[in-house]
């Protein structure tokens, strides 16, 4: 190491204390006339972009929040697998299928164990008709029905939309799907996350 | 009030800024509020029709009888593999089985390494045969499962569309236990494939389930 840092420099006495700056009575005055100078105007804190990111951000989450037709609620349970299919959800009544639960639209309608519907809750040949859930999707096409009647716009279109659970088997798919099928539901839509290969 | 033309030069405009706290205070309660219950995945769905039982064929107009029968392409997924058969032709590669004689699956399940990043917490299907070993819990984890051959079922498919240009239709049909992921993997793998770039070719895509085998 070399002492030439710590060389005092010759001019030191024409330089000004650095203390004398802001602690010195003159320093006191130069300050104060230097704030008059600089921060005339606009006192407090100025929270005018914060305020733009603020409405842009609630703009764009209160977009995502409402334009989907179908919304797929998180649960543990429910976890629809990953597809490369492209098509756009559209608005219909629901059926939602995990390992524990039926729901339509998002009200729950009957509880199952691991996947299976406990033989007395169906009936028909082969017991594909589960009796709860064929009662409730009925209701819910008579409401359409009925809704239909006034208003020209809402058809009765036959679709529902089955968010279903990457685990659940086949068998209640097919008694599900079965089921809508008796109750004049023709058309289905699986629910999928994007993002397959 | 008018002022004195002398005081008008000094009149300072008041220039009291807009009270925006309440308003602040709703936008930040509003974002958390949103952002949690906004669910950040971008969701599609795929088209499916009912499999043919009870009211189904309603009012269908007697069509007129097409030149050629349908091909009726099924696909059936058991825990074995794809078994892939067509009613209508004889598909290019395909054996077709004996009668009385119960071959295995067209396309068998493969040892392979796959990724767990889509299988966290779970096994890749068929779930019946790879539970035996430890679930994925490492997302970048790599490891060896028995999975079914997407690949060969896309090759087999392509050369089944070449030889049947006009069919779009696929029936799929699957043992009660198989869950409902291997059946989206072969309905992706049965509507299109993908070409080079983002070019997709249409092979299958009106699905129709079937009600199934037992």
């Amino acid at each position: 190491m070399s002492d030439n840092n710590d060389q005092i420099p010759e001019d030191i006495n024409s330089l000004p204390d650095p203390a004398d700056l802001h602690t010195g009575e003159a320093g006191l005055v130069r300050e104060k006339r230097l704030s008059r100078r600089t921060f005339d105007e606009g006192e407090g804190l100025n929270i005018n972009s914060l305020m733009d990111i603020m409405t842009i951000l609630l703009v764009f989450l209160l977009k995502s929040y409402g334009s989907d037709p179908v919304k797929l609620k998180q649960a543990p349970d429910l976890k629809p697998p990953f597809s490369s299919a492209q098509l756009k959800p559209e608005q219909s009544s629901t059926v939602t299928l995990t390992m524990n639960n039926i729901l339509v639209n998002d009200q729950n309608v009957l509880s199952i164990v691991d996947g299976k519907v406990s033989e007395a809750d169906t009936s028909g040949g082969g017991n594909y008709f589960i009796d709860p859930l064929g009662s409730v999707l009925e209701g819910d096409v008579e409401n359409q029905r009925a809704v239909a009647k006034f208003n020209a716009n809402s058809e009765f279109t036959g679709l529902l939309t089955i968010i279903c659970d990457r685990h659940v088997p086949f068998s209640l798919l097919s008694q599900v799907m079965y089921t809508a099928g008796q109750v004049e539901f023709s058309k289905f839509k699986f629910l999928v996350v994007k993002g397959g290969a | 009030m008018a002022r004195k033309p002398s005081q008008r030069r000094n009149f300072e405009q008041d220039d009291q800024d807009l009270n925006l706290i309440p308003f602040m205070n709703l936008v930040s309660l509003l974002i958390p509020c949103l952002l949690v219950s906004t669910v950040f995945v971008s969701i599609a769905v795929i088209n499916v029709s009912a499999p043919a039982i009870g009211t189904a064929a309603e009012s269908e107009p007697e069509k007129e009888k097409p030149e050629k029968p349908p091909l009726n392409l099924t696909v059936t997924i058991t825990d074995q593999g794809y078994t892939l058969a067509g009613s209508g032709g004889v598909l290019p590669g395909i054996k077709p089985a004996a009668a009385g004689e119960s071959g295995g699956p067209t396309i068998p399940l493969i040892d392979k390494e796959i990724s767990c990043t889509r299988y966290l917490d779970t096994w890749p299907p068929p779930r019946s045969v790879n539970k035996s070993m430890s679930k994925c819990t490492d997302p970048d984890a790599i490891r060896a499962f028995k999975v079914y051959d997407l690949e060969r079922l896309s090759i087999m498919l392509i050369t089944i569309k070449d030889q049947f240009p006009e069919e779009n239709k696929v029936i799929i049909a699957a043992e009660p236990d198989i869950e409902f992921e291997a059946l989206t993997d072969v309905m992706d793998s049965t509507r299109d494939v993908k070409l080079e770039g983002d070019e997709r070719r249409p092979l299958f895509p009106e699905v129709v389930l079937s009600p199934g085998i037992s």
